[in-house]
């Protein structure tokens, strides 16, 4: 496992490095000290930050209570579904989750007919750092649940009974047994999430309100499409990185060293029966969360539904859209899943013998969310170019993209549960010399499953909505279901484009259950 | 390994999909934008026209827009497969003809009717538009009647935008202002952002929120409203007409020195501007052609409002001011 993680671990440094190596080799006139002295690009970096701090703050303050309020809630009915539904902003392609947010929450939505119905005068007005960081939130909320909840999962069935029989308080409970957890997960979820906001591009320019509100990767965009400076978009590129790699640095040293339980399982328990003071907070923050996230999903059925009936449909572009989404989104899945898998195992083995070492090989399978897509994107086009052409390329391209910028979300899945099963059963495997291959195929396989399914899943409904890989690799026979939306939206057909939007809403659900369910078998939740 | 099968079953899968290339037939390559090959525009009618005519078959390329024609000429240089680039503007044509890779078009340009004199000996002209204000005339009936208006100080009635730095439209309306404003550019742009609702990244996301209701007012086309009259019967969505003139924009194709398919490539210039085409490009395109149709142009067409003035900057003046001007107007509206 050491040997192949290092092999990935440069495999991705070099995947990265050698993107960017490819820009600087360009031609182009980097004026690299007008560059760095620019007022805009100053500018930038401070709505950057600003814009991306406070989306993170948001995402974990609410995040927090709604994922406790999951796991702690483990039995109601629908909670599967809801879970799996609040997941989908997660992968919602932006240009969809733009217009979802705008018919609830815009100038002519719901929220303002609801407001004028009941005759206040006042309207919402979304555009700018209050959009942006709305956006932001309801794409990362569910993220920040989704990473946090193996969080009090790994916390152990019998600490939980010891804590009742201590008579311990609800206080006592959250500053003894959930905060050394969450010292564990929360510092990687904001840094995720941190990063994610850093690199939004498309919904910053639509609902930042003007020039003001733009992210790097609007720069590194400009200098590759307009100035045609690809030295140039390479330095901002590495500005961006060294703004993440600082970023992820910090989370590392946040990150505390709480003892994992071992118990035999945590999570699926009611904590209290009956109903109590908590218990209403946690349907408050459920119902909250759900109405929240759901509410721009459900505009988006609706109107796909509309769309549906009026709009005049080529069911067979649809399918061949659909059918070229999946094709190039799957094998994406699952070589992100091959590259993560051997980074997060040796992470875990590294973790007590060695921290620094767990500590690198965490930051590298973070590494492709910290680069501008752009740049990658454009660095890879340039080195394909030289081996391969036509429609070969443009799949090996949109595939490669669409790979390494999985791997972190992969990563962030797998690792919680490969760090409970390192730490569960790594004395007993040397203790009875269980290695190899045996010991993955009977000890590790069974109880990463679960988590192998959702990681695989996630990835693939994420490269389901890849635009920057198709619209980079552009070959006209490979066009995918957003590129189509896209078209759509290109030629006034707003009906067809909220039908596609609800046909790629569905095929993300349907590939992300279905995957988790074939990976991840019965127990996948 | 496994990667490598995927590929190669996934580009089975696209090209048994695509249209069936017969091996001994030349083959033309053009890079365009996306729209111009959706299933809605121009391309899927205009491919079987001139395949017919030449005996070969189009392989198209495509990219997301004009500006991203240029940047990939510019990444591929010499070595580029293109035989045809189509869907460059006139903003865009002296970078492109800078960077030496366009040869003459050698086309009978003496049919066109364009609003402005062509004495382009690279770029064969395909169809045009004027960007414009189009509002919701349900909505706001009362629309500014000028630039001048639009970018008076006060508040008034919200626009959305595009950003010039990702797209035509923003940079049409980026040149529209400089050209009507001159030095007094930068305070009309002040003035403006006090009335945009949002900056998008292109023209279907601006189009798509108009619709939604979320603004009165996006930048577009004067020739957007034939879109709603003819697919969708209605009126409602108007361009304004400005006092200053329109801002021109051109569309425009050519090809390449390095073409292996000169003569081909020669043919397809030609067939661009042909009677054949051109009745195909008002309602895939939904802009003017450029030459005269007659009775052939829709109804809808005929019923829209010319500008008063057809506004147009030299493109070398675009290539030299580009970026200051963008500087001006990120200082002016970016505060």
């Amino acid at each position: 496992m050491r040997i192949a993680s290092l092999f990935v671990a440069a495999l991705l440094i070099a995947g990265i490095g050698a993107a960017l190596l490819m820009l600087f080799t360009q031609a182009g006139g980097a004026d690299i000290a007008g560059l760095l002295r620019s007022v805009y690009l100053r500018r930038v970096l401070e709505f950057t930050l600003l814009q991306a701090g406070l989306s993170t703050a948001i995402s974990i303050a609410l995040g927090v209570p709604v994922a406790r309020a999951f796991a702690a809630e483990s039995t109601f009915p629908g909670r599967r579904l809801l879970l799996g539904l609040m997941s989908l902003p997660i992968v919602l392609p932006s240009l969809v989750a733009v217009f979802g947010i705008v018919a609830i929450y815009g100038q002519n939505g719901v929220l303002a007919s609801l407001l004028r119905g009941l005759g206040v005068a006042a309207r919402p007005d979304i555009y700018g750092l209050g959009g942006v960081v709305l956006a932001h939130v309801f794409f990362n909320l569910p993220l920040a649940v989704r990473l946090l909840l193996p969080g009090w999962q790994s916390i152990p069935l019998e600490t939980w009974r010891l804590a009742a029989q201590l008579g311990m308080s609800g206080w006592a409970r959250f500053r003894l047994i959930e905060a050394p957890m969450l010292r564990r997960y929360l510092p990687q979820a904001a840094a995720a999430i941190f990063l994610l906001c850093v690199g939004s591009f498309a919904i910053v320019l639509a609902l930042g309100g003007g020039p003001g509100a733009a992210t790097f990767e609007v720069a590194v965009f400009e200098a590759i499409r307009f100035e045609f400076d690809p030295p140039r978009a390479a330095l901002l590129a590495l500005c961006g990185l060294a703004l993440n790699l600082a970023c992820l640095a910090l989370a590392q040293q946040a990150v505390g060293e709480a003892a994992l339980g071992t118990g035999w399982r945590g999570g699926a328990q009611v904590w209290s029966a009956g109903w109590s003071r908590g218990r209403v907070v946690n349907g408050v923050f459920l119902l909250a969360a759900a109405v929240f996230v759901l509410a721009p999903v459900l505009a988006t059925v609706t109107d796909g539904i509309a769309g549906l009936i009026r709009a005049h449909l080529n069911w067979a572009a649809l399918a061949r859209a659909a059918g070229i989404s999946l094709a190039l989104a799957v094998p994406a899945a699952f070589a992100a899943l091959a590259l993560a898998l051997p980074l997060v195992l040796a992470e875990a083995a590294a973790r007590a013998p060695d921290p620094r070492r767990a500590g690198w090989l965490r930051i590298v399978s973070a590494l492709p969310i910290a680069v501008s897509p752009m740049a990658l994107g454009l660095g890879w086009f340039l080195i394909l170019r030289l081996a391969v052409e036509g429609l070969p390329r443009a799949v090996i391209g949109v595939i490669l993209l669409n790979t390494l910028m999985a791997v972190p979300f992969v990563a962030a899945i797998l690792r919680p549960a490969v760090e409970r099963a390192h730490h569960r059963h790594e004395r007993l495997c040397r203790a009875l010399g269980i290695a190899g291959w045996r010991r993955w195929r009977l000890i590790d396989w069974p109880v990463l499953r679960p988590g192998i399914g959702m990681a695989a899943a996630l990835a693939a409904a994420m490269a389901l909505g890849d635009l920057v890989g198709i619209g980079l690799f552009g070959d006209a026979r490979l066009r995918n279901l957003t590129l189509l939306l896209y078209d759509q939206l290109g030629a006034y057909r707003m009906e067809g484009a909220a039908a596609t939007a609800l046909l790629l809403l569905l095929l993300v659900f349907v590939t992300y259950q279905g995957i988790e369910r074939m990976v991840g078998g019965r127990a996948a939740a | 390994m496994i990667l490598r099968r995927w590929a190669l079953l996934a580009a089975v899968i696209a090209t048994s999909a695509a249209a069936p290339a017969s091996a001994d037939k030349p083959t033309l390559t053009i890079y365009t934008y996306s729209s111009f090959v959706s299933e809605w525009g121009p391309g899927p009618a205009l491919q079987p026209l001139f395949e017919a005519q030449c005996g070969c078959s189009i392989n198209w390329v495509s990219l997301e827009d004009g500006a991203a024609l240029l940047s990939r000429l510019k990444l591929e240089g010499v070595q580029t497969e293109a035989d045809i680039v189509l869907g460059l503007d006139t903003n865009l044509t002296a970078e492109t003809a800078a960077t030496g890779l366009i040869a003459p078009h050698e086309a009978d340009l003496s049919a066109l009717t364009l609003p402005i004199a062509w004495d382009d000996a690279n770029f064969v002209p395909y169809d045009y538009g004027y960007f414009a204000v189009v509002y919701d005339s349900q909505i706001l009936p009362n629309p500014p009647q000028s630039l001048a208006e639009l970018t008076a100080p006060g508040d008034g009635p919200k626009i959305i935008l595009m950003d010039p730095r990702t797209s035509t439209p923003g940079l049409g309306l980026l040149l529209w202002v400089k050209q009507v404003a001159g030095d007094g550019a930068a305070e009309a742009w002040t003035n403006l952002a006090k009335k945009t609702l949002t900056v998008t990244k292109g023209w279907s996301e601006a189009y798509g929120l108009f619709l939604k209701g979320e603004a009165p007012m996006v930048l577009s086309y004067t020739t957007s409203p034939a879109y709603h009259v003819m697919m969708e019967s209605t009126d409602r969505y108007k361009a304004a007409e400005f006092a200053e003139g329109n801002y021109l924009q051109v569309e425009v194709a050519a090809r390449l020195k390095t073409s292996d398919q000169p003569e081909l490539a020669k043919l397809f210039l030609a067939f661009l501007t042909s009677r054949a085409a051109q009745e195909k490009l008002p309602t895939t395109n939904w802009m003017y052609p450029v030459i005269d149709l007659g009775d052939a142009l829709p109804q809808a067409f005929r019923d829209l409002k010319v500008p008063a003035k057809a506004l147009l900057m030299p493109s070398d003046q675009v290539a030299a001011n580009r970026s200051a001007w963008i500087e001006e107007w990120l200082n002016s509206a970016g505060q």
